[in-house]
């Protein structure tokens, strides 16, 4: 194509039929790399995008199927919806659960000495913490909900006054070791938040709080 | 800013939370914002299916590029529907689709704009309306469909029954015209 405007009006244009979408394959392609280096022309590509976004009513509104959402969160999180199948989830977990408790039970040494179960209303998520005091060991289980597949979770205590204190990252299930200054006693309000990979970068919860639960003598 | 319902939060804070991987966020924007995003995937691609993958990798994209939103640069639901209007435009034209029939692109999609937001937007939407008609009909008329139905210029030039090297040289001036009107009328 040759042209015959000036050059600022001849990106201008073309960024235009950018937004538009008007171009070809490859004149689309080379617009779009082009925007990607030339910061110019990405304004110019903005700026149209702003011109014309009122012609975005005349799209009006179309609910899409239910089966979409699923699709993509099976992308994204690899989960099974959470209404529905979640259920069979959380089953699952609590006979796993059940058949580690008979398992502790069975073996005096590790039986734990507080326990609690982590949850809130609307999330997905449910875990179990189970403390041993003698050991300083905590260990944690995801119950419901997927590993997160870009970041970590982190278990938190929440001191009733002060700020919250990390207690480590974790992926699905591990053990923590208690740093020495961690005093954990039936009623201690624990919680998990969802956090970049390493852990909060700021020593306090950054990302959103998964779960709650206040720890019980067993 | 008139908030008619405090208790929602809008768009833009919920792209916000999403950035910070809150999955409860992004649940609420599928909710509030999947049905006008879908009518742009329809319009375009003008098959469900089509439409629905295309609905699926924009929100793909919305959750990995949700940090790339900048609020004061675009409106919410602008930047949704550019990441749609792009992913379905991108597909067809790798692909050369052929010119879909007409009355396809009628019967798919709902005509009626979304009353809400059509009320918040008429001063702007009346300016860019008007200076539309300052242009001849049919290329205020390419233009617009260019836009809400993701033609190529191949296929405007056989809706138009015109050469395409015309209609391109004719489009990129009627363009260049309604910026300047733009321009010239913007507070």
């Amino acid at each position: 194509m040759t042209e015959s405007m000036p050059t600022p009006d001849a990106d201008d244009a073309l960024a235009a039929e950018y937004v538009l979408g008007v171009l070809d394959d490859t004149e689309r392609q080379a617009a779009a790399q082009r925007a990607r280096t030339d910061a110019a022309f990405a304004v110019r590509i903005s700026v149209w995008e702003t011109h014309l976004e009122n012609l975005n009513n005349d799209y009006g509104t179309q609910p899409p199927p239910k089966h979409v959402k699923v699709q993509i969160d099976r992308r994204l999180f690899g989960a099974p919806p959470r209404r529905g199948l979640n259920w069979i989830v959380t089953g699952l977990a609590t006979a796993v659960v059940l058949l580690g408790l008979f398992l502790f039970q069975t073996d005096q040494s590790t039986q734990p000495d507080l326990r609690a179960q982590l949850q809130s209303d609307g999330s997905a998520y449910a875990f179990s913490v189970a403390v041993d005091l003698d050991d300083r060991l905590l260990e944690m289980a995801l119950l419901a909900g997927a590993r997160p597949t870009d970041g970590t979770f982190e278990l938190w205590l929440i001191p009733e006054n002060g700020a919250p204190q990390s207690l480590g990252i974790f992926a699905s299930g591990d053990a923590l070791t208690l740093a020495p200054q961690v005093r954990l006693s039936a009623s201690s309000t624990l919680a998990v938040s969802l956090e970049p990979s390493g852990g909060s970068p700021t020593g306090a919860p950054t990302g959103p709080v998964l779960a709650v639960g206040v720890l019980a003598d067993v | 800013m008139n908030r008619t319902q405090p208790a929602q939060p809008d768009l833009e804070s919920l792209i916000a939370r999403i950035a910070l991987r809150d999955r409860r966020a992004f649940d609420q924007l599928y909710a509030d914002a999947s049905g006008r995003l879908f009518a742009v995937a329809l319009r375009i691609m003008k098959d469900r299916a089509e439409a629905e993958d295309v609905l699926q990798e924009a929100f793909i994209r919305i959750w990995q590029k949700s940090d790339s939103f900048r609020p004061g640069q675009a409106k919410a639901i602008s930047w949704l529907i550019t990441i749609v209007r792009n992913l379905a435009i991108d597909k067809l034209r790798a692909r050369q689709m052929p010119v879909a029939p007409m009355e396809m692109a009628q019967d798919i999609a709902d005509e009626n704009p979304t009353p809400e937001v059509e009320a918040s937007n008429t001063e702007v939407r009346a300016q860019l309306d008007a200076c539309l008609e300052e242009l001849e009909v049919n290329r205020a008329e390419a233009i617009r469909s260019a836009y809400i139905e993701g033609y190529s210029y191949q296929e405007l030039a056989a809706r138009f029954d015109t050469p395409l090297n015309t209609i391109r040289t004719w489009l990129r001036r009627s363009l260049l015209r309604l910026r300047n009107c733009l321009e010239q009328t913007s507070p």
